[in-house]
């Protein structure tokens, strides 16, 4: 086999790392690789499972402090603060009720009206614990509780419950980008006050348009319907910033490549209820998207403040 | 990144770089030699070590060449960057200082020791 055909195989490789990476890189890692894998025909695994490796942590992030772009762990520190506030939306709007039958599972769902807030607070938790600094306990803190809340669900028999995929999904997502970014403080430090002052109604009226608050809460629905017009155009606005497009993937690539795994373990419990349950739950994608690109709009020129003076 | 200890295969980079500027190549061959064949450094591993020095600006780059149509990238330690190999070949030699005193002690010769 001829060189040309070696190099084209790494360079296959290499294109798994992001661009600003391979910009800089790539013509050299090529010689690189040619030299030390002389008389080879092609990529040695070791050399090739190094590589995506490489452009594994190059994308995500986590290749310690002080990247060229921060950008990922921008987007997903971003994440780590909407999952919850979402999550939160989730409770107050949804009865809590339910969700105090699936923290716990025999709860009879007929005590006073305090009996259900337990559950709320346990599921807030993680942010509270990311907020006080604390990023591994917190993501430690999300991933034993999408186990329990699924070992709870599991002993009620509620797996096959939309509910139930769209808190996983959302527990999920918090975990991940816990993990792989610096984490809800420095969401925080991206954000101006008033910038989340003003994304706040915005995040409110995407979650009522998307039928998250059931109907019964008192706003008028061409409020709503006007809210969300609005919203599309300003997230439309918000796709020319790379920051809000890396926001918008993760949180459709996240919950995805979740719901995927779930509807192969669930499989042969449940499959039909599965995916409904998967078709449920991506009616929490789009406001969670438009959430995500409205507020990270606002946050747009402070962000991007950050990330000059970092570098 | 001073404060905590800096990891082998990193040491080894910035002592190669402390002979001289080298390319990314001349940098593998070295880090081998340097380590006696124990550490092999791959290219992704490599990439991923240079791209986080020069960001923290330990090492930066010293210049281009172009050698049969390939690119060729020299680096070189900047004065950051022998400081903080300094300070961890200090911090080294006097955990290895004592580990050596108390072996003698048990009456049990430290390796490479005269």
């Amino acid at each position: 086999m001829s060189g040309g055909e070696l190099e084209r195989r790494y360079r296959r490789l290499l294109a798994c790392y992001p661009a600003g990476f391979r910009r800089m890189y790539e013509h050299e890692m090529i010689g690189v690789l040619l030299a030390a894998g002389r008389g080879r025909s092609r990529p040695g695994v070791a050399d090739a499972l190094n590589l995506l490796a490489g452009a594994a942590r190059a994308r995500l992030g986590t290749l310690a402090a002080g990247r060229t772009d921060p950008g990922w762990r921008d987007a997903l520190a971003v994440t780590s603060l909407l999952a919850p506030f979402l999550l939160g939306v989730l409770l107050l709007g949804q009865d809590l009720g339910w969700m105090a039958g699936l923290a716990w599972h025999n709860w009879n769902g007929t005590a006073g009206p305090l009996v259900p807030l337990w559950p709320a607070g346990l599921l807030l938790v993680p942010v509270a614990l990311g907020l006080a600094g604390l990023r591994r306990t917190a993501c430690g803190a999300a991933v034993v509780l999408a186990a329990w809340v699924t070992v709870q669900a599991a002993i009620g028999q509620r797996l096959d419950e939309p509910r139930f995929a769209g808190y996983l999904m959302l527990l999920a997502v918090q975990a991940v980008a816990l993990a792989a970014s610096p984490g809800p403080r420095h969401a925080l430090r991206l954000t101006t006050r008033r910038g989340v002052a003003a994304a706040l109604p915005w995040l409110a009226i995407t979650a009522y348009a998307a039928k998250i608050i059931p109907g019964h809460y008192p706003v008028p629905l061409p409020v709503a319907e006007a809210g969300t017009a609005v919203i599309a155009a300003w997230a439309l606005l918000a796709l020319a910033s790379p920051q809000a497009r890396r926001v918008l993937v993760l949180l459709v690539l996240i919950p995805g490549s979740a719901f995927a795994a779930s509807l192969l373990t669930f499989a042969s419990v449940s499959f039909p209820a599965m995916s409904f349950a998967a078709g449920q739950a991506a009616l929490y994608l789009p406001p969670a998207g438009l959430a995500t690109l409205t507020l990270v709009a606002m946050l747009r020129s402070a962000g991007r403040k950050a990330q000059e003076t970092r570098l | 990144m001073s404060k905590h200890a800096i990891q082998e295969p990193t040491f080894l980079i910035l002592t190669a770089l402390a002979a001289g500027a080298q390319h990314g190549y001349g940098i593998m061959t070295d880090v081998a030699r340097i380590s006696d064949d124990r550490v092999r450094l791959r290219a992704g591993t490599l990439y991923a070590a240079l791209d986080r020095l020069r960001t923290e600006g330990l090492v930066d780059v010293d210049r281009e060449e172009v050698v049969d149509g390939r690119l060729r990238r020299y680096y070189r330690l900047t004065p950051p960057g022998a400081q903080a190999l300094a300070a961890e070949a200090a911090r080294l030699q006097a955990n290895a200082a004592v580990a050596v005193r108390r072996l003698r002690k048990l009456g049990l010769p430290a390796a490479g020791s005269a």
